[in-house]
């Protein structure tokens, strides 16, 4: 049987796993793929997000097959949002997005939408936890980083900074 | 060879080779496995450009020490020249430059060559730090961020 690479993250799944599924899944047996992934046993009714979409999958929906042999990044979490702060030169800008956005989108969208910058200028840019010297990867869905029902996360957009002796 | 075989931190390098978080970039097109010849691995890393720059890491006491990495030239299997080298306007020149000890490391704070007599990056650069959790995929990220930058600008050229 064909079968397909699934990037698999959400709440309390360390990182990114990547796991190997039968095609013609449906989001209901991810869901049950993504309780074995769990650090911890949560209850609640968690929904499945695609990569960077704002509207849960509905649980009978097929996983579509990958395109060109990538992927398919999958997001499973109880929040059906996060509310997401950034804040740069003292000015904070905050939105709902889908737990399954990646901090690459909610990059893009504070510093090129929010604040105004072309993209070159963002490029010189970096989200980074209030309060921590620490930068989530580009491809960390914000879903990852916050649990329900806390669901909402700040960051600092910071500038690069160059390394000298 | 069987993986019971391998060294412990060669083990944990084909780990974290085939973890989701090496594959992500991957199938994003930032970076690709080109070689893995214990105890060096060799990563095609894309720049905005659409040029491939190639870095073979070395890996010795993975992940609990530092990798350093140098640029290296997919096609001849070799270190890369000079005139190769991707430059920029401040940040990428810092970061890649061929006369920094003989052109065998980045100076990058993950790498494990440079840190040694930096102990200053500690504090002013602690999220280019190297991390054993995130291993050879943040250091492949934060190259990825300077081929990214708008400060690069291309090869260094003669």
């Amino acid at each position: 049987m064909k079968t397909i690479e699934i990037l698999l993250q959400g709440e309390c799944i360390p990182d990114i796993q990547l796991v190997e599924v039968d095609a013609g899944k449906s989001a209901k047996e991810i869901l049950e793929l993504a309780t074995r992934c769990r650090q911890e046993e949560i209850e609640g009714e968690f929904l499945v997000f695609f990569e960077d979409c704002a509207e849960p999958v509905a649980k009978i929906d097929k996983l579509p097959e990958s395109e060109d042999g990538k992927p398919i990044s999958i997001h499973v979490h109880r929040c059906r949002s996060v509310v997401v702060t950034v804040t740069f030169n003292g000015v904070s800008k905050g939105h709902k997005f889908g737990p399954g956005t990646t901090i690459a989108t909610v990059k893009k969208w504070a510093a090129v939408s929010e604040f105004g910058m072309k993209p070159a200028d963002a490029a010189e840019h970096v989200l980074q936890f209030v309060g921590s010297a620490e930068r989530p990867e580009p491809d960390t869905h914000i879903g990852a980083l916050v649990s329900c029902p806390d669901c909402n996360i700040s960051f600092d957009l910071v500038p690069y900074k160059r390394v000298e002796g | 060879m069987s993986e019971e075989l391998l060294s412990p931190d060669e083990q944990m390098l084909r780990l974290h080779l085939k973890s989701g978080r090496f594959r992500s970039g991957a199938a994003a097109g930032r970076w690709r496995l080109v070689s893995l010849d214990w105890p060096h691995v060799v990563v095609g890393i894309m720049a905005r450009d659409g040029i491939e720059y190639g870095f073979r890491f070395h890996c010795v006491d993975y992940p609990h020490t530092a990798v350093t990495a140098q640029p290296w030239d997919l096609e001849n299997d070799a270190r890369l020249p000079d005139n190769l080298w991707p430059t920029g306007c401040e940040r990428v020149p810092h970061a890649f430059n061929p006369d920094w000890r003989h052109g065998t490391c980045l100076y990058l704070p993950c790498d494990r060559q440079s840190i040694e007599g930096h102990g200053n990056w500690r504090d002013e650069h602690p999220a280019l730090l190297w991390d054993p959790k995130k291993g050879i995929c943040k250091y492949l990220r934060i190259i990825h961020d300077l081929l990214n930058s708008n400060d690069y600008r291309g090869r260094r050229g003669k």
